[in-house]
């Protein structure tokens, strides 16, 4: 006879990252782990009768699953898995609350009472039986099959088996894309970098391989080390595009490894293990290169080059600029993380504006506080960072003025030129208190 | 008026202003334009909307006040080269230019999908006399590449040449500056331009706002008409705030080539102030004014050679024959001669005629129709069938209809059938040609709550903070809700009020306040014109098929001089036209409105008894309460009784003194003794608006013509500031006639009461015969009443539910939903009529549903639910609809059972490998409850035929010592109860001060509630949500009308759970 045990978790919503984790805490109760919706997993519950049996199962999943930061979890054990899935269910109910066992053959008792709610059948046809009176699941085993066939079709007969116990749904495995991995157990005291590095390719030469036979690359390298002191330390390596070139990842996780030694060259204790993982991964392109196509001159080699620098001076140093729609012209443009390459191809290279002004303008991210005069409605002077100057000529003012929701401006821009020739972008704000100052933006070369 | 403008040539006049009739795209209403014009000294402004003259009349009539030259045009988009659209604003010189003007905009919109109008150069080529053209020039391309300006420029020297081509010496460049980085090269290459091709320039600002501080209204239509918030918005936003009404002095230092700076305001003779000047000459040249278009209708076609006056004459003196008969004597022909008298001389005959032929129409088609509103003052509109109250024998005032001083058509409202209005519409449309007809158009503005929820969300705060902002304010103006979130409103929803986008929030609630929001149709009012109607307005599609509307509202009519017909729905007279063929197919008895047995005691008696649910106009809970205190007992005491519960009255603290007095608790005096006449059968109170107008003239020495203005600034909507210049004449006459300062205000108070809807006594009239009708139906034919009520709804303040419980307490048999007996409507049974329910009353059958049905119902009743099956074709949803329903319990009794059948019947055959159910199957479903079956009844229809819900809690109830609705009624003043039922009504009218009514039903009958505002504050959750209340406090009985003052408020639970609906706030 079999015996499933469902688990229902909750706490922490559950998605797809945590499901190694849960799996893991799963297996401990049996090796065979299905998932049978988002919080719900089915393990075969046979075999712990010299363990304790059912209960100490049940036991044993609430411990694994706990330590694993899964805090609210209820069991349902039973012969079927409508009938251990409804035990689930209802396990907040039981005493102790967590964990219901439905005791073998006696699943249709068990679910006879239950309401509709238990069936896991389509909803309108749950609509459809309330319809008709039959609110718990005994009203419709009393049914003959036959009966709810004739009216509803197959979806009638599926109702029907599963309200009298009969559940032929088998286990389906989790599929969790077994992360290719490689560790060490290393004897000795090894906190130092060079003997880090000699494990390190020696690890990621497996990996790769892995990967190879995968037909994937890896899009996330995680380095685990567990330390003598008991203590775990992890750095993740992100190249900019996924790779299984084992130069190009060494290279990478030399640089994260040589911030972690710093100056010293050392870690802070002697490692014991050290584990390679391809955290994430993706498939592996099958485009054949050419090395004399032009599509084919940089790509590699820049996400090299960035990855290095990502790597060596963290993950925020390369950084792209960006257009935003802005009056305010020190927000016209911004940096942000780069997470992809620009278009390199020469098509993208060639849309690329080439529009290229007599002179450019040299925008401060920050205004400087300046002093200017006006006389008779004309700036006169000019005192700040370029020292003090009279202005010979001005253009403006052109206005610009907004975000009266939080942080409004209002702005007067000039163009001037003081009498050596230095054409500036000055600017007078009126600000809420009614206070005038004069701004420098920028400047022309 | 504003003085000519020849010989100004210093200054500036805005060309280019676009009001909120650009809807979504301007921020300021055409009255702060004007109003702005006049602040800072512009001697004439232009009003030019996007393809609209919606504001046009409302901007005139602004401009007078502030004495400021209107100027009207309009913005359009044309294609002057092909698939190149520029923007160009049209100018009327004179009334042929407004002509051309209106029908340029009906063709953009009429020719364009809805909402997206363009026009053909060919269009605008022959329309062109009589308008200045301005060509926009504020479009431009970032791009700089040298080959791309020079096509650049060779396209704009095309486009000036062809428009200079169509307007001559009529068409100028408007050059915009605001300030921006760009604005300057633009400008300049443009003037380049202007030089080369000798054409002239004008500088515009183009104001999307009257303000500065109106910017951040624009900004906030801008993110709505997106669809985006302000922090998202960008580049959408305009760049600064320029874009205000500006000052010929702000100009001048703008254009000015020799003031750079805000000191220098006089134009010198420069370019842009030789430009400047230019927009004043053009002022000048735009003598156009909305009063010269006058109009006229249609000319109906008299039959004979005859004049239509002398047409008239003869239906009048026919129907006069026919309406009187031997009680035709010389007050009713004075009367008779009088009106065709003035109607003559005002050239109005076409306008009865036309009338006349509608309800000529109507009736021939067996439509209900009563005319209504002032319209019942008039003896003609009585003879013509038009209106169904006698004026002569009710002493109406005709002058309230139509008198000569009086420079206005008058105002015929038709009630019709709301069934079979759309029939007589289109009538109207095919017989005087879409091109002479049209609706008038609805302007709809922002309200509060839609204001803060719109102002909410482009602010960016969550849809859940949004919805509590709109839940604490009242459903008033956009002004009140920011009023409301100023005085905490924001703070209880846990918002800063100091922090900016709190106040941000507080500020564009407020700025869209009157702001319009969309147009939709007028309820029902209609023009007709005797030139083609789009060249007098602008015509537009409605958003309803086959409809289409003028870009006018009705009170933008009458400056014009466009005549109105208002043709609207009335459900009350479909209820009435259904009944009255009941009454004839059950009882074979012909009933005749006009011929009903007036002064019925037992009519009266039910109507004293407030036992009212159902009657027209006299059913809601205010009229239920005042009805035993009125004792009505003929038909003047309806009509009192339906102009009494109005917010003019109870504003006016009016209502207390008539009741008191119509009990003899004091005595009936009057203010003047001179007024005796005039308020005698009111018992001294004013109530109509007839009376306050002969109070004018009985006491102020007014003229009729003058009393007319009175009472026209006391219905008018924005009557509070016309009211301030007639109460200084009104004030005066009193003053004048020996009335003595103390008794002359009270009477300015009474009358300025009426502002807020003060009621005509010939339309309460027309309405009292409604009342009657349908109580007189409901006392002798309640089978028939009810079932045409069921049949025509939605109308009137009850839901099914309510009406078919109280049906049941009439003692009319309630039969359910049958498929072997129920048509699609209800129906009446046997010749004691019993009310079958219909299966429109079966909810969630679609129309699909609804056709298939009545197909199979058409070829005979069913007889067996195979028959149902096979001959309706329906799915099983609907057949589990019905079933759940009870409509099977004939044709196979059970509902589950019957559903049970149904399912494998609609199946079909399971074929020959199927297995074979045992003979005897596994025995009956389970059979329902009382209690499930009303609650599949409630789930499925929203009704109970055989019971009320409270019936199943009443004895835990009586355990409790909670009354039932009867037993309130034996209780004395000052007892403390606690009743429980459904809530059938909630209401907070805006003139109670905060204060809540609810009535609550059970099986007994209403039990009426007032909740004060500190107890709405305690239980304002169970109060406000609950389909079931138990409610606790002290008994108020008055002359036998029955509250209950709430102390204690909780939920009641009842087993049909959420298929129990309350009916809230109506």
């Amino acid at each position: 006879m079999d015996r499933i045990a469902s688990i229902r978790v909750a706490g922490p919503e559950v998605d797809e990252s945590h499901l190694p984790r849960l799996t893991e805490a799963l297996l401990t109760g049996s090796p065979r782990v299905s998932q049978a919706g988002r919080d719900l997993f089915r393990v075969d519950a046979r075999g712990w009768e010299r363990l304790g049996g059912e209960v100490a199962l049940a036991r044993t999943l609430h411990a694994a699953l706990g330590d694993a930061g899964f805090s609210v979890v209820r069991i349902g054990i039973a012969d079927v898995a409508v009938a251990s899935d409804a035990a689930a269910g209802l396990a907040h109910e039981a005493t102790p609350p967590g964990t219901l066992i439905v005791p073998p053959g006696r699943t249709r008792e068990f679910l006879a009472p239950l309401p509709l709610t238990f069936l896991p059948v389509p909803e309108d046809l749950k609509d459809t039986l309330r319809a008709l009176g039959l609110r718990r699941l005994g009203q419709v085993a009393i049914r003959e099959r036959a009966e709810l066939e004739a009216r509803f079709g197959p979806g009638g007969v599926r109702a029907h088996r599963l309200a009298v116990g009969e559940d032929d749904r088998v286990f389906q495995p989790i599929i969790v894309g077994e992360p290719p991995e490689a560790s060490l157990e290393l004897q000795g005291h090894v906190d130092q970098l060079e003997q880090l590095l000699f494990a390190l390719r020696h690890l990621l030469h497996r990996v790769c391989e892995d990967l190879a036979s995968d037909g994937r690359c890896a899009s996330r390298v995680l380095l685990l080390f567990r330390l003598e002191t008991g203590g775990r330390r992890r750095a993740d390596v992100v190249p900019a595009r996924p790779t299984r070139r084992e130069e190009l990842l060494f290279d990478l996780c030399r640089a994260v490894l040589e911030r972690a030694t710093g100056e010293t060259g050392r870690l802070s204790a002697p490692v014991v293990e050290f584990r390679v993982r391809a955290e994430q991964t993706a498939p592996a392109e099958s485009r054949q290169g050419d090395l004399f196509a032009g599509e084919w001159r940089d790509p590699l080699a820049a996400a090299a080059a960035l990855s290095r620098l990502r790597a060596r001076l963290g993950p925020e140093s390369v950084i792209t600029p960006v257009e935003r729609a802005n009056h305010r012209p020190e927000s016209r443009n911004a940096w942000q993380r780069a997470t992809e390459l620009p278009d390199l191809s020469p098509e993208g290279v060639d849309s690329l504006s080439r529009d290229e002004p007599a002179s450019a303008l040299r925008l401060l991210r920050d205004p400087v506080a300046v002093e200017v005069t006006m006389a008779e409605g004309q700036l006169t002077e000019y005192r700040g960072p370029l020292g003090s100057q009279p202005l010979i000529a001005a253009e403006g003012p052109e206005r610009l003025s907004g975000d009266w929701w939080k942080d409004p401006y209002r702005r007067e821009y000039y163009r001037a030129c003081t009498s050596e020739g230095e054409l500036l972008w000055l600017f007078r704000e009126y600000r809420p208190s009614g206070t005038l100052r004069w701004w420098l933006h920028g400047w022309w070369d | 008026m504003a003085a000519r403008l020849v010989g100004l040539k210093r200054g500036f006049v805005e060309l280019a202003s676009r009001s909120s009739f650009s809807l979504l795209d301007a921020a300021s209403t055409p009255e702060a334009i004007a109003e702005r014009a006049f602040e800072v000294g512009m001697p004439a402004v232009a009003l030019a909307d996007y393809f609209d003259l919606g504001g046009a009349v409302r901007f005139t009539r602004a401009c007078e006040r502030c004495e400021v030259r209107p100027i009207i045009g309009a913005e359009l988009r044309v294609e002057v080269l092909p698939d190149t659209p520029r923007r160009i604003v049209l100018l009327c010189m004179n009334r042929e230019g407004y002509h051309h003007l209106a029908a340029l905009i009906t063709d953009g919109r009429m020719s364009n999908q809805r909402g997206r109008p363009t026009l053909r150069q060919r269009s605008v080529a022959p329309r062109t006399e009589g308008l200045i053209c301005l060509l926009r020039t504020d479009e431009g391309s970032s791009i700089k590449e040298p080959a791309f300006l020079a096509l650049q420029e060779r396209f704009r020297t095309r486009v000036i040449r062809l428009l200079r081509e169509l307007f001559e010496d009529r068409f100028f460049l408007a050059l915009e500056h605001h300030g921006l980085p760009e604005d300057s090269r633009r400008c300049a290459a443009w003037i380049e331009l202007a030089e080369l091709e000798a054409v002239p320039w004008v500088p515009v600002n183009a104001p999307r706002y009257a303000r500065p501080a109106d910017r951040i209204v624009y900004d906030v239509l801008t993110c709505i008409r997106h669809d985006m918030t302000l922090d998202k918005a960008g580049e959408l936003l305009l760049p600064n705030g320029e874009w205000y009404l500006k000052s010929a002095r702000q100009m001048v230092t703008r254009w000015c080539a020799h003031a750079p700076d805000s000191e220098r305001s006089d134009p010198c003779g420069c370019e842009g102030c030789t430009a400047l000047r230019r927009t004043v000459d053009i002022a000048d040249r735009c003598e156009f004014r909305m009063t010269e278009l006058k109009p006229r209708l249609p000319a109906f076609q008299v039959p004979g050679g005859r004049s239509s006056d002398e047409f008239l004459r003869a239906l009048v003196e026919h129907g006069a024959h026919e309406r009187y008969a031997d009680r035709f004597g010389s007050d009713h022909r004075r009367q008779i001669e009088h009106e065709l008298g003035i109607i003559a001389r005002l050239e109005l005959a076409d306008y009865f005629l036309i009338m006349w032929d509608v309800v000529r129409f109507a009736t021939r088609r067996g439509i209900l129709v009563q005319g209504r509103g002032s319209a019942a003052n008039s003896a003609v509109c009585y003879c013509l069938k038009i209106t169904a109250v006698d004026p002569i024998g009710l002493k109406l005032l005709f002058e309230r209809f139509l008198s000569e001083g009086r420079n206005e058509p008058p105002d015929i409202d038709l009630d019709i059938a709301h069934n079979d209005r759309e029939e007589v519409l289109q009538y109207v449309y095919e017989k005087y040609g879409r091109v002479h007809a049209a609706m008038v158009c609805e302007s709809i503005t922002y309200r509060g709550r839609m204001a803060v929820r719109d102002v909410a969300r482009v602010l960016g705060f969550p849809v859940e903070i949004a919805d509590r902002l709109s839940e604490e304010v009242d459903r008033g103006e956009a002004a009140d809700a920011a009023r409301s979130l100023a005085a905490g409103g924001a703070a209880r929803v846990g918002l800063d009020p100091d922090e900016p986008r709190t106040r941000a929030l507080i500020r564009a609630v407020w700025g869209l306040n009157e702001l319009p929001r969309h147009r939709s149709i007028h309820v029902g009012g209609f023009i007709l014109s005797k030139q083609p109607l789009g060249e007098l307005v602008p015509i537009e599609p409605a958003s309803m098929a086959d409809r289409t509307v003028i870009q006018w509202d009705k009170d933008d009519l009458d400056l014009p001089g466009f005549v109105k017909f208002d043709l609207l729905g009335l459900g009350m007279l479909t209820m009435l036209g259904k009944a009255i063929a009941y009454v004839h197919w059950t009882r074979g008895v012909e009933l005749d409105l006009a011929a009903l047995p007036p002064d019925d005691p037992m009519v009266y008696d039910m109507i004293c008894a407030a036992d009212t649910v159902g009657v027209f106009q006299i059913e809601s809970r205010a009229q239920m309460n005042t009805l035993p205190r009125v004792q009505p007992r003929c038909f003047y005491d309806l009509v009192i009784e339906v102009a009494l519960i109005r917010p003019g009255p109870i504003q006016g603290d009016m209502v207390h003194p008539y009741l008191r007095r119509r009990r003899g608790e004091e005595p009936v005096t009057y203010l003047d003794p001179r007024l005796e006449p005039v308020l005698e059968r009111t018992l001294g109170v004013p109530l109509f608006q007839e009376q306050g107008m002969k109070v004018a003239v009985t006491l102020a020495g007014f003229t009729p013509a003058q009393a007319d203005n009175l009472r026209r600034a006391m219905g008018f909507k924005r009557s509070h500031q016309a009211m301030e210049g007639v109460g200084r004449d009104l004030a005066h006459g009193l003053r004048e006639n020996g009335v003595r300062p103390e008794v002359a205000e009270k009477i300015f108070k009474q009358l300025t009461a009426f502002a807020n809807y003060g009621f005509p006594e010939s339309h309460s009239a027309s309405f009292a015969l409604l009342v009657y009708a349908s109580a007189y139906l409901k006392c002798y034919y309640a089978p028939e009443f009810y079932c045409a009520l069921l049949n025509s709804q939605p109308m009137g303040f009850y839901s099914p539910a309510t009406l078919i419980h109280d049906a049941r307490r009439h003692d009319v048999e309630i039969r359910p939903i049958d498929l072997a007996h129920s048509e699609w409507d209800c129906t009446l049974e046997g010749t004691v009529p019993a009310l079958r329910i219909g299966l429109r009353y079966v909810k969630g059958l679609g129309k699909a549903a609804k056709g298939r049905l009545q197909a199979a119902l058409a070829a005979g009743p069913f007889d067996s639910a195979e028959d149902v099956v096979r001959r309706s074709g329906l799915g099983q949803s609907d057949l589990r609809t019905l079933a759940e329903a009870g409509a099977f319990e004939t044709l196979w009794p059970g509902r589950r059972q019957a559903l049970w059948e149904l399912l494998r019947q609609a199946r079909g055959d399971a074929g020959p490998l199927a297995p074979r159910p045992a003979a005897r199957g596994r025995g009956p479903l389970p059979e329902m409850t009382d209690i499930e079956r009303m609650a599949a009844d409630y789930r499925s229809t929203g009704l109970s035929v055989d019971c009320h819900p409270m019936e199943f809690l009443r004895e835990e109830m009586v355990a409790n010592g909670v009354l039932s609705a009867r037993e309130l009624a034996e209780c004395g003043n000052g007892d403390e109860v606690s009743v429980g039922g459904i809530v059938i009504c909630r209401q907070r009218p805006g003139t109670a001060k905060g204060v809540m009514f609810v009535t609550l039903e059970d099986e007994t009958g209403f039990a009426n509630f007032v909740v004060m505002p500190d107890v709405q504050q305690s239980l304002r959750d169970t109060l406000l949500r609950a389909p079931l209340l138990l409610l606790s406090g002290t008994v108020e009985s008055d002359q036998g009308v029955v509250n209950v003052m709430v102390s204690d408020a909780s939920l009641l639970a009842s087993r049909a759970g959420s298929a129990l609906r309350s009916r809230d706030f109506r």
